[in-house]
């Protein structure tokens, strides 16, 4: 069910991304909430569920995104795995790490890309403006509060649901049960 | 002991977490790397973009509803709208004048050996964009015609003003465009005055370069770029853009160019799709 839901979230947001939301002025910037649900998943899921989720969602960007098929797979579970990585070290599942934590991930992507990028067309190097990067992480950083905060209400509905038992299939946490 | 036992426990746990993340990583990147570099889409993609778009259909209509009641009626009420009417009359003109000389320029070339066929335009296919990519990085549109609609891989997608870019790949109801300001874009052009043959490529923003233009060669700042009809894809004579920058550096055979898209890509809604790939003056 966690699955389905944050597919479900996950379609949500990329028609919302590639449709409504380009109507923003380019002053404003092209606020990218899909990323922010990845981080989410990867603070907040267990490795199975977080995994699946993240490569179909990477699948389905591929679909809408880019030219090259499994660019976007690739790259969310890049960042599943450095997020799942510090996770260990630090309690940044916590609110207040998540933010930061998203911007300095999508930084990393974006270096990614533009190395990506460079290695493609190497006679025309991609143009690296920190004008709109930086617009693009300030963005992230200000919705990122409501955002997260808008995941984490649909998360506590989740546990909600699952702790009731109202859910088909799903396991109690009572191991000794 | 038990402060051992609780330590091997720990370690077991450890190496189980990082052997289960390992063992999914690696199935999951050997999916990955079977279908990298790839284009075209699958199965998966296919059934992904056949499900996605049609919310995307329905919430562009509403976003276009919305953003074109603002527009148009909400700001500047009929300022705007004769601005557009305006607007739009000029770009009719210019492409009469711009088809004008491009007709006369081909028939003095040819000295009248050859009789300018009246072109009719091939079958064309009018379609919507759905969605457009939201990347930093990449320019692609979704748009609402695909395979069964005759939709096929390189098919040139073009609009009133000029070249918009060409069909990448396409499920059976939609199909996604590759404009042609992404940086993996080429297009056969020529200057319509001096007739100087180039490689108009993306640049990542609404600009393209020619490339592989002499530095011998004559060519004017302010000049009409149109398709050359070589490579096959565009048909000849479609506007491309102006050249707006010319640098001529101490190093190297070939001149900087830069050109400036005919096309305004961010006010694109409509498109047609060049059903057949030759060129209009080919049978």
């Amino acid at each position: 069910m966690f699955i389905l839901i944050f597919l479900i979230l996950g379609i949500l947001i990329l028609v919302l991304q590639t449709t409504f939301l380009q109507l923003l002025p380019a002053w404003l910037g092209n606020p990218d909430i899909l990323f922010l649900l990845i981080v989410y998943i990867s603070c907040q899921a267990d490795i199975l569920r977080g995994l699946v989720v993240i490569l179909l969602l990477g699948l389905l960007m591929d679909v809408f995104s880019g030219l090259f098929l499994g660019l976007y797979p690739v790259i969310y579970l890049l960042v599943f795995a450095f997020i799942k990585g510090i996770s260990r070290r630090v309690a940044i599942n916590e609110f207040a790490y998540q933010v930061p934590l998203a911007v300095v991930s999508y930084l990393f992507v974006s270096i990614g890309m533009f190395l990506f990028s460079l290695s493609l067309a190497p006679d025309i190097p991609p143009q690296w403006s920190w004008g709109t990067i930086i617009l693009q992480l300030l963005m992230l950083a200000v919705i990122g509060g409501p955002v997260f905060g808008i995941f984490d209400s649909i998360m506590n509905f989740y546990r909600s649901l699952s702790a009731t038992g109202r859910l088909p299939g799903t396991k109690s946490a009572n191991r000794f049960k | 002991m038990n402060r051992s036992m609780r330590k091997r426990g720990k370690h077991s746990r450890q190496i189980r977490f990082f052997l289960l993340f390992g063992c999914l990583l690696t199935a999951i990147l050997i999916l990955i790397i079977s279908m990298a570099g790839r284009k075209e889409f699958t199965a998966p993609h296919k059934f992904g973009l056949e499900v996605i778009g049609p919310f995307q259909t329905a919430v562009s209509k509403v976003s276009n509803f919305v953003g074109g009641f603002w527009e148009k009626y909400v700001a500047l009420l009929h300022v705007r709208e004769e601005n557009k009417q305006l607007r739009q009359e000029l770009l009719q003109y210019k492409t009469a004048n711009i088809e004008y000389r491009e007709a006369v320029a081909t028939n003095v070339r040819l000295q009248k050996l050859l009789e300018l066929k009246e072109s009719l335009p091939p079958p064309t296919l009018t379609a919507e964009i759905v969605g457009k990519d939201p990347s930093l990085w990449f320019r692609t549109f979704t748009i609402n015609q695909g395979s069964s609609d005759g939709v096929q891989k390189g098919m040139p997608v073009v609009t009133v003003e000029g070249v918009v870019g060409q069909v990448l790949t396409s499920s059976p109801n939609y199909s996604k465009v590759l404009l042609a300001t992404d940086p993996n874009s080429a297009i056969d052009v020529m200057t319509q005055k001096t007739r100087v043959q180039g490689i108009a490529k993306g640049l990542g923003r609404d600009a393209f370069a020619l490339h592989y233009v002499l530095k011998s060669a004559e060519v004017e700042k302010g000049e009409y770029v149109l398709t050359s009809g070589l490579g096959g894809v565009f048909p000849k004579g479609l506007m491309v853009g102006t050249v707006s920058e010319i640098r001529k550096s101490r190093r190297g055979m070939f001149q900087n160019i830069e050109v400036k898209p005919a096309v305004d890509f961010s006010q694109l809604e409509h498109l047609i799709i060049i059903m057949k790939k030759y060129s209009l003056t080919e049978d």
